[in-house]
């Protein structure tokens, strides 16, 4: 398998937009074909994440119609669909047929118009990542899982409910302060705790400022095989592992404060990499709820099990921290339109090893880590970076 | 006359619903995209302009729809009572898709390819949003 | 080779408030809700049983923005059952504004809801409901 980089990435602002998927992506996508000084001939194929296409603007074919855009319809297309993992399985998809020697030079991505849907609406089509037969009857919602997840884990690690909140409400003031220096973040606003606790009650404990918003937008990577892209770029973002894995519905899962397709995944990632939590310098995660974010840095081995509550609390996961995480402003602050956030996290990274970030760049940093996961706990996707 | 609005699905709806066919022209390669591009598929440029249509063209293609989707049955049409929809091939060039309304749905024998048709600006049943018709004389 | 026991069957039975399950005769452990093949050693050699219905809760959430079509509040839980397997469904008979962290631990029994389907659904939902054991 031969080595492959990021060349080029785009994205749209993320937020509330009147723009279709199509439109939303052939922007991102001709953002990252200029900067890999490139033309959309270029692309010999398409891998689109997107989850809810068909619901948000009665659209299916997505990627073929976002091909049609950018001037390449005849390209192979495909559309990945791994619920909020969508953006990053298409990626690793793309990296795994360049890195074959399919193909030289491709686009990935993913775009998403969950604000489209409206709030109770939305909410019954995010259920659908759960078991439809076993687990939707019950009225259980994608906050839901994760509030089960946050009162099992104050129980397990013997955290009282009202302490493992307070740390909970620091994940999104982290988050939110750095999304203000994200100019395409969706909130671009501080917060304080008492935001955080005036906020309505969404799943206990779960309140609205715990929770990651519904977004518009896309985001776009250009892959190229590294002999391609060292005639492209002088700054070539290389893949340095990959990982992706499944796991059964919530229930048979059972102790979800572990959530074992993330640490399989991660697994796979550092193996292939040759690295260990300890020389990931930044890492994009998935912080659809506050509890999330916590729960995450425990699988990705940043903290012990049980110990990620305190880290947040320490701020050893701000910019300048031990192990900046989410300087983007993360799901939370930046925005989680569902298909694109998977490419939105690499071009996070891309940008940080590039050093380009501005205000929320990251000093030095060389190896990068994304991380996104799907509805029951049963999509992860994790990809390792260096430069 | 110069229209500084983005160049857009969301734009095109807010002319249908003032009663305008816009298309988008690339002012680089003058190619002309109707529903409008903000990107020009020949030449890549994202230098685009909106040019009214007059709204005359001629009938492409066509086929009377029977079972159509549930909005239609709210509309009054059904399996008895069909509707008309078409590609219409517009005098600047473009071909587009609408209803079309003025020939008889139910005698589809007698609709003839090439039939003049013009514009016309259709309001749905909640007058939520405006489509695009033509009509036979 | 048929499913044993396919969602059709589970739902019928949980609708006489009967909660069916798999027996595996190769390892012995249970699978539910059903699945194709055994869910710990993937042997085929299934029996349906009855479980007893009986468990303990291991977390809950109290909904308050439901989805299309959900009246909140409501509690939704899951029950380790005396069989082993975990299962999904709501806590009835207590008070969601009430709810607290007491809930985990508590033992319960099972039975179910049922609601219309919706657009999505295709067809009825039936829900496992779980309440006090006294």
């Amino acid at each position: 398998m031969r080595e492959v980089a990021v060349v080029g990435v785009g994205m749209t602002k993320f937020g509330s937009s009147e723009k279709s998927n199509v439109e939303l992506f052939a922007e991102a996508a001709m953002e990252a074909i200029t900067e890999s000084n490139l033309e959309p001939k270029d692309m010999q194929a398409l891998f689109l994440g997107n989850v809810f296409g068909g619901f948000e603007e009665g659209q299916v074919t997505l990627s073929a119609f976002a091909a049609a855009d950018i001037g390449v319809p005849y390209i192979p297309t495909t559309r990945f669909e791994g619920a909020c993992a969508s953006g990053s399985v298409a990626i690793r998809d793309a990296y795994i047929w360049v890195a074959s020697g399919f193909y030289d030079i491709v686009l990935a991505g993913g775009t998403e118009k969950a604000l489209a849907m409206g709030t109770p609406y939305a909410t019954r089509t995010f259920a659908m990542g759960s078991d439809s037969r076993y687990e939707v009857p019950t009225g259980i919602t994608f906050p839901g899982v994760f509030a089960m997840m946050a009162h099992l884990y104050a129980r397990k690690y013997g955290i009282p409910l009202e302490k493992l909140k307070e740390r909970m409400a620091l994940v999104a003031i982290k988050n939110h302060h750095n999304g203000t220096f994200h100019p395409k973040a969706h909130f671009r606003k501080e917060i304080t705790i008492q935001d955080v606790y005036n906020s309505i009650k969404v799943a206990e404990p779960l309140q609205l400022y715990d929770c990651c918003p519904f977004s518009d937008g896309a985001a776009a990577v250009v892959l190229a095989s590294a002999e391609k892209a060292k005639k492209l770029t002088d700054k070539p973002v290389y893949f340095a592992g990959v990982g992706q894995c499944s796991a059964p519905p919530l229930p048979n899962q059972k102790d979800i404060t572990r959530i074992k397709a993330r640490e399989a995944s991660a697994k796979q990632a550092y193996d292939m990499a040759g690295l260990s939590p300890k020389d990931i310098d930044i890492c994009e995660l998935h912080d659809c709820f506050t509890i999330a974010e916590i729960a995450a840095t425990e699988s990705l081995g940043f903290f012990d099990f049980g110990e990620g509550s305190k880290g947040v609390e320490a701020g050893e996961t701000q910019i300048g921290g031990r192990i900046p995480i989410n300087p983007s402003g993360g799901l939370k602050a930046r925005g989680h339109p569902i298909g694109a956030t998977g490419a939105a996290q690499v071009y996070e990274i891309a940008k940080q090893l590039r050093g380009e970030c501005g205000e929320r760049q990251v000093e030095g940093a060389k190896v990068g880590m994304t991380d996104t996961l799907g509805a029951d706990l049963c999509m992860v996707c994790n990809m390792i970076f260096k430069i | 006359m110069t229209e500084e609005r983005e160049v857009s699905s969301a734009s095109f709806y807010q002319f249908l619903a003032e009663k305008k066919l816009m298309a988008s022209r690339c002012q680089k390669c003058q190619a002309l995209y109707l529903p409008p591009h903000p990107i020009c598929t020949k030449c890549y440029g994202n230098d685009m302009e909106w040019v009214e249509m007059k709204g005359n063209g001629k009938l492409a293609a066509f086929t009377s729809v029977a079972v159509g989707p549930s909005c239609t049955l709210e509309e009054g049409y059904d399996r008895n009572n069909p509707y008309l929809v078409g590609i219409v091939e517009l005098d600047e060039g473009p071909k587009v898709s609408g209803r079309i309304r003025g020939l008889d749905p139910k005698k589809p024998e007698n609709i003839k390819i090439g039939t003049p048709l013009t514009v016309e600006f259709l309001e749905q049943v909640e007058g939520k949003r405006c489509f695009l018709a033509f009509k036979a004389e | 080779m048929e499913y044993a026991l396919t969602a059709k069957m589970f739902t019928e039975a949980l609708k006489e408030n009967k909660l069916l399950g798999l027996k595996c005769n190769k390892c012995g452990a249970y699978t539910v809700p059903p699945k194709k093949v055994c869910m710990e050693c993937t042997s085929e050699d299934l029996e349906v049983v009855e479980l007893s219905g009986k468990g303990q809760i291991q977390t809950f959430t109290v909904i308050r923005v439901p989805p299309e079509g959900f009246e909140a509040p409501y509690i939704v839980g899951m029950a380790e059952l005396d069989e082993g397997p975990w299962i999904m469904g709501n806590i009835v008979d207590v008070d969601p504004d009430e709810a607290t962290m007491n809930l985990i631990g508590m033992r319960v029994k099972l039975g179910h809801k049922a609601l219309p389907g919706d657009k999505f659904s295709a067809g009825e939902m039936v829900a496992v409901t779980f309440s006090p054991q006294t």
